[in-house]
């Protein structure tokens, strides 16, 4: 059986660590929120510039932009993001693995390599300990306020999928579904394709009817100025959008994965304390119980 | 007819309209019921919305539009409502724009960032000096 000195000091020590978990409660909760607001915001932008480019790609001629082009897939590219920082639960554990998924299933495919590109370290520390290894890291600030932050991964995909050196472009990020829910998937960036739009599940949400009026008549189009002029501007354009909040929404999940985690550490404190308390209360109650045995006992023994 | 308007920032607009006028690369164009499907460019400018007895001015930063059928959708860098642009403040940041411009010597990617932020700061200014209360006689709708 412990001492009550070291059930006091174990009582202690949890103690402290809920303290300090609380206090990163309150932390992730405040840079939840600011990261949710900006998940939040672009959302309908990035659904209706991924709309706008799902419909694009299905009808446009896809000789006029080469990030239109689609070949056969020998060199793919599979985009993992993630945290900087841990303490956020299976969180980065989840979109590593999802990435590894992602690079195998392009194996799979017939990919004969498969670049691995990382932004944030987490995924970057756990794909690299499974022995993978990895093409290119762009360091990740914090938090991402504008899309020249990510011009580096963007300039490489584009680049790389414009000159034929990539064929296919596959990003692992978490959507932000509400602050206990995050969906963490690899979806495919490029080739663009107008299914996708509804394999994406929460990113276009596109009526039915809508999409049939569609249908009949994109064959006639008109681009103003000139189809190529509009693509070449706009695709690149819509394209940064799609990456950006991708981005955003990995964010927006991070922290709010943090705060569940150090929710669930203050509660699981909170208990610890409430157990270790009654055992001590019952060691110290037995070591009273046994001096007044013993008291009573020696004072009986006087008496006889 | 529907039109949205949607920023980076917000959703500007999102309501049933008759007839919008936009600045496009190719000029101004007025888009009514039934128009060809259209895709094109927007540049800095005026973009005008009508509907019943209603005309509602903004500011738009470029970006791009899509016609369909009866669904306009318009994805725009910027777009501001005429009450909503400060006129003291877009002299200024234009401004303060053309001061830098001037000064100091930059490479391509500056150069370009820069002159865009001031054909911005430019359409803003235009925009809200046409429409401002009262500096437009005849004018039928409300300001709100």
């Amino acid at each position: 059986m412990p001492s009550t000195l070291t059930l006091r000091r174990q009582i202690r020590s949890v103690r402290n660590t809920k303290k300090i978990t609380k206090a990163m409660e309150l932390v992730s909760g405040a840079k939840m929120r600011k990261a949710v607001a900006a998940a939040l915001a672009t959302r309908s932008y990035a659904r209706c510039a991924w709309d706008l480019l799902a419909h694009l790609s299905s009808r446009a001629d896809r000789a006029l932009h080469p990030l239109l082009a689609v070949r056969p897939i020998r060199r793919s590219a599979v985009v993992i993001l993630s945290s900087n920082r841990g303490l956020c639960g299976s969180f980065n554990t989840h979109l590593a693995l999802k990435g590894i998924e992602a690079i195998r299933r392009a194996r799979e495919q017939g990919a004969r390599d498969v670049d691995i590109i990382t932004f944030g370290k987490r995924a970057r520390d756990t794909v690299a300990r499974h022995g993978y290894v990895i093409n290119a890291d762009f360091v990740k600030a914090d938090i991402t306020n504008s899309i020249t932050d990510i011009s580096g991964i963007i300039h490489m995909i584009t680049r790389g999928y414009s000159d034929g050196s990539l064929d296919r472009v596959d990003i692992v990020s978490s959507t932000f579904v509400s602050s206990v829910k995050q969906d963490i998937e690899a979806w495919q960036l490029l080739p663009l394709n107008a299914s996708l739009g509804t394999a994406r599940g929460g990113i276009t949400q596109q009526k039915a009817e809508d999409r049939d009026a569609g249908k009949a008549d994109y064959s006639q189009f008109v681009f103003e100025p000139s189809e190529q002029h509009v693509l070449g501007h706009i695709i690149p354009r819509l394209l940064e959008t799609q990456i950006f909040q991708s981005v955003l929404e990995t964010e927006a999940s991070e922290h709010s994965a943090r705060m569940m985690a150090m929710h669930n550490a203050t509660e699981a404190a909170s208990d610890m304390v409430g157990e270790l308390e009654l055992s001590f209360n019952r060691i110290r109650q037995s070591a009273i119980t046994q001096e007044i045995a013993e008291l009573s006992a020696g004072r009986a023994a006087l008496e006889v | 007819m529907h039109l949205s308007i949607v920023t980076p920032e917000r959703i500007v607009f999102s309501d049933e309209i008759e007839y919008v006028t936009l600045p496009t690369e190719e000029g101004e164009i007025t888009v009514l019921e039934d128009h060809v499907p259209l895709v094109g460019i927007l540049k800095p400018g005026e973009l005008i919305i009508s509907r019943l007895s209603e005309t509602i001015p903004l500011a738009v930063s470029g970006g791009v539009v899509q016609v369909r059928q009866r669904v306009i959708t318009i994805l725009a860098d910027t777009a501001e409502r005429v009450e909503e642009i400060i006129e003291e403040r877009a002299e200024e940041a234009r401004k303060r724009a053309e001061e830098i411009l001037a000064e100091t010597n930059f490479d391509a990617i500056e150069y370009a960032t820069l002159s865009a932020k001031m054909e911005k700061e430019l359409a803003r200014l235009r925009v809200a000096r046409k429409w401002r209360k009262g500096s437009n006689v005849g004018y039928r709708g409300t300001l709100e």
